[in-house]
């Protein structure tokens, strides 16, 4: 079972709460930027294109924490910028931890093992590792040789601590099937809880917008992925998102699902793109015209995005809306032995 | 599509406005300058009425009522300043582009020594400033 059953419980009656309280747009997951510096520099990322002084700027611990509890989704993704810069990071954590969220710390691990005794093993941390394949690729992705190795040393004294670690994968094109294939058997050798998968998309301020996967492509690939998948394989995904992944079902995106906090306020629409900031979330839920947005809607923006932070939420909504998503769900959840 | 090609202006950076300016001679051209400077990766210069001119990175503009956020440098750190889109006569792109020449592409084609370099350059800033 690659999430915990406390987990798996928690979401699942918090949408159903949500759904009987009849709230047709609720979040799911916080994307809880506390910092934009980081200390990679990977070629095509939108995130830490910035002045200095703008890379310099912090979230206060009180700033998260009242992100987290003005959301008040159950899960909080923590990605960046590298989180573990970030000098309160373990403050941060500590907050959330006693709000009981099940906290995604998206990290490279390059500082993961210098880092590792501010934190303490619990059922809501989990080290979500940053892997964008085998050494080779992972290394080319990030462009820095020897950033594989010292992920994989993270990892392991991370799952020998007896923390939840999972590793996040984001995929481009020019990805070779058997290469990420192969990539899956050499993360589960680590035991990590479950591996996240996503197309990569660019992030509307990305300087590359050339290697990201158009939607035909995407969903061929996952499927030369994912079709015959290996029962030692663990996914930390809704079963239904890797469905979707394939094009065996198909979702339009719920951009409200993953709601974005950083320096800048609260990001409009979503975690990709940026049209805009408010200062509350009540803001952002109420002010975004959130027809313009998604696949559906004809927004060339969104047109070929297939991103786990608008569709996972989508599958997770489809599980709880009807009979159908859920018997689409635990057949799905039986295939991938989740 | 790039700010340059969307916009048109000729910049000493192909691929980037960086260098340019956006007059704001009609209600249209300035909340087209201040989308601009919002889309912007680099601070920019906002040139006010009566020649005033305010330096910073514009993370926020809300065309309707027509505010424009800023965060100020402040020695190493920035602190938020907000004023009226009414008062910006001209937007000058003042600022690096932090994001030119930071494509795959870019990253690709550049010459394996030089890759590796660049690599270790941003290693050692890393370092320096305790991050690595």
């Amino acid at each position: 079972m690659p999430v915990p059953i406390s987990q798996a419980w928690t979401v699942a009656s918090y949408v159903l709460g949500q759904k009987l309280r009849g709230n047709k747009r609720y979040p799911l997951v916080l994307m809880l930027e506390p910092l934009f510096r980081c200390n990679l520099a990977c070629a095509g990322c939108g995130k830490i294109q910035y002045p200095d002084h703008v890379l310099n700027k912090r979230l206060t611990p009180e700033q998260c924490w009242a992100a987290a509890d003005e959301c008040g989704a159950p899960m909080v993704s923590i990605p960046g910028g590298e989180p573990l810069i970030h000098p309160e990071i373990d403050k941060i954590v500590e907050g959330l931890v006693a709000r009981k969220k099940y906290i995604y710390l998206c990290t490279n691990a390059l500082l993961l093992k210098r880092k590792i005794d501010l934190f303490k093993p619990t059922k809501y941390l989990t080290f979500s590792v940053h892997m964008d394949g085998l050494e080779p690729e992972h290394d080319a992705a990030v462009c820095r040789d020897g950033t594989y190795k010292i992920a994989l040393e993270g990892i392991k004294e991370a799952v020998a601590r007896g923390f939840r670690v999972t590793t996040n994968t984001t995929l481009f094109e020019g990805a070779n099937p058997s290469r990420v294939r192969e990539f899956f058997d050499e993360m589960m050798k680590l035991k990590v809880e479950g591996m996240m998968l996503s197309p990569g998309y660019s992030y509307q301020k990305a300087p590359d917008q050339e290697h990201f996967l158009g939607r035909d492509r995407t969903k061929k690939l996952f499927h030369e992925i994912l079709a015959n998948r290996k029962k030692s394989w663990k996914f930390n995904l809704s079963p239904n998102f890797l469905e979707f992944l394939q094009g065996n079902v198909d979702y339009d995106c719920t951009p409200w699902g993953n709601p974005t906090f950083n320096v800048f306020g609260w990001q409009k629409p979503c975690y990709l793109l940026q049209d805009g900031y408010v200062p509350t979330f009540q803001q952002l839920m109420q002010d975004t015209a959130w027809e313009q947005y998604g696949q559906k809607s004809g927004n060339e923006k969104c047109r070929d995005c297939m991103v786990h932070c608008g569709y996972e939420a989508s599958s997770v909504d489809d599980t709880f809306g009807s009979l159908p998503g859920f018997a689409r769900t635990v057949k799905a959840a039986i295939a991938y032995g989740t | 599509m790039p700010q340059a090609d969307k916009h048109a202006l000729p910049s000493h950076k192909p691929g980037s406005i960086e260098g340019t300016t956006l007059a704001c001679s009609s209600p249209e051209a300035r909340n087209n300058a201040l989308q601009t400077a919002f889309d912007y990766r680099g601070d920019v210069t906002l040139e006010l009425a009566q020649g005033k001119k305010v330096v910073g990175f514009v993370f926020r503009y809300d065309a309707t009522p027509g505010v424009v956020h800023l965060y100020i440098p402040q020695g190493k750190d920035s602190v938020p300043q907000t004023l009226s889109a009414q008062e910006v006569t001209a937007v000058h792109f003042t600022g690096e582009d932090p994001a030119f020449g930071k494509s795959w592409d870019d990253w690709t084609t550049k010459a394996e020594k030089e890759r590796v370099k660049e690599a270790e350059r941003l290693a050692r800033e890393a370092v320096a400033r305790g991050e690595l």
